[in-house]
């Protein structure tokens, strides 16, 4: 649910490209996909495992900390290697634009190129 | 190997519980996303994490929060500088190619124009016999496109234009080819272009006068060749329809009471888009290369004009 809610922020409210093509995305992703939605998790993760007595409330910043961690860590290996990756299948993400920057076509650099 | 090497260094200590080296892991992290961009860095990343566990594994007094908070710290920033870096060689190409080249058509503009006149300048330095020259193209008629039908249709028809200008031939070619029909904002625009021809001359410090004259020769040949293009489609059409028929208006001197010349104009009868109500001297559609046509429609009229001119 968490991570399911993050992904209609990060699509719909921040609007980023899930190719990750800009630094804003990038930082977006990092931000909303990487930190806080895992800590969140990591968070009632540790609660719950608390209130059936799995863990003990004194660890309570020490065991979010390392569920956060380690989501964290898997989400941002894994994840931007997946996103990166699709940018080779441009089917997967229809309606979007190609990602290659404005250049000019060969074709019309040549008219430029009339006069060398 | 680089990168392998660093993260050797940096994680075999921590199986003695040691973390002093680990910041080494972000020499090679910096220069992959410097050198690579984001796809290499998050590469990098992968790799170095998988490198670490497999190399700490399950070390006696290893604190594993520290060893997670570092590779997620180590995870993060590398994605960032990634990022960054791909970011600012996307800015530096978007402004390069921004500086010399025209943002609507995408074609090179007068700064790319003149460091390719000055290059070939220096190839013919180089080789006498690589006399290079300019062809400078123009629309005739594309303001009356800007001002009769808007700037978006002004807009469309120019990107028309540069995709016939795409196939790099001759001068011939590429008038005949922008003589054909556009249809913008609904209506049926017809261009023409003029093209001026200079050669270069193999001096420096002349570029700038050499693309003076070069704009020059294109004015001579646009007066020559310019066409009315709010009439130009109008005339075509009602000439091949028939729609258009002569009429006459004697011009009387009051001193001597008898006509001295006869004025000709060409009226439209059932003639659409601002043509029907108005009459056009001959000598517009003489503009507008309809002479021609038009010729053979008033031979035998602009005979009789002759002659009553000839009254006097």
């Amino acid at each position: 649910m968490v991570y399911a809610g993050t992904v209609a922020v990060l699509l719909h409210k921040v609007r980023i490209d899930p190719r990750l093509p800009t630094q804003r995305d990038v930082m977006w992703f990092l931000v909303l996909a990487c930190m806080g939605a895992p800590l969140l998790v990591a968070a009632v993760q540790v609660v719950q495992n608390n209130l059936v007595g799995l863990l003990s409330w004194q660890d309570l910043p020490g065991d979010v900390f390392g569920f956060w961690s380690g989501s964290a860590t898997g989400i941002g290996v894994l994840a931007p290697a997946l996103l990166v990756a699709s940018r080779r299948w441009p089917r997967l993400w229809p309606g979007r634009p190609p990602l290659e920057l404005p250049t000019v076509p060969r074709s019309r650099l040549a008219w430029a190129e009339l006069a060398v | 190997m680089l990168l392998a090497g660093t993260v050797y260094l940096a994680f075999m200590p921590l199986a003695r519980g040691s973390l002093d080296l680990a910041s080494l892991v972000y020499l090679p992290l910096l220069w992959k996303a410097v050198r690579g961009g984001l796809a290499r860095t998050i590469g990098a990343v992968l790799l170095t994490n998988v490198l670490a566990v497999a190399l700490v594994g399950r070390a006696a007094g290893l604190d594993p929060l520290r060893l997670q908070l570092g590779l997620m710290t180590m995870t993060l920033v590398g994605l960032a500088l990634g990022a960054f870096a791909d970011q600012r060689r996307a800015d530096i190409q978007a402004a390069r190619h921004a500086a010399v080249h025209a943002p609507l058509t995408g074609l090179a503009n007068r700064v790319l124009l003149m460091d390719r006149m000055v290059a070939a300048v220096h190839r013919h330095d180089r080789d006498p016999l690589a006399l290079p020259a300019v062809l400078y193209c123009d629309l005739d008629g594309f303001k009356g496109v800007n001002d009769g039908l808007g700037h978006d249709a002004g807009d469309e028809v120019l990107l028309d234009g540069v995709d016939v200008g795409q196939v790099p031939d001759i001068a011939d070619w590429t008038v005949n080819s922008l003589r054909q029909p556009y249809r913008t904002a609904g209506r049926e625009v017809v261009l023409s272009a003029s093209i001026g021809v200079a050669v270069l001359e193999p001096d420096i410090s002349r570029v700038e006068r050499d693309a003076a004259h070069t704009a020059e020769a294109l004015l001579r040949a646009g007066d020559a060749a310019r066409h009315r293009l709010e009439l130009h489609a109008a005339l075509r059409r009602a000439l091949a329809n028939g729609q258009i028929t002569l009429v006459y208006q004697p011009i009387y001197a009051l001193g001597y009471g008898w006509p001295v010349a006869v004025e000709a104009f060409a009226r439209g009868r059932t003639v659409d888009r601002g043509f029907s109500r108005r009459s056009c001297r001959p000598a517009r559609a003489e503009n507008g290369g309809l002479a021609s046509r038009g010729g053979a429609h008033s031979g035998t009229s602009t005979t009789r004009a002759s002659s009553l001119r000839s009254v006097r």
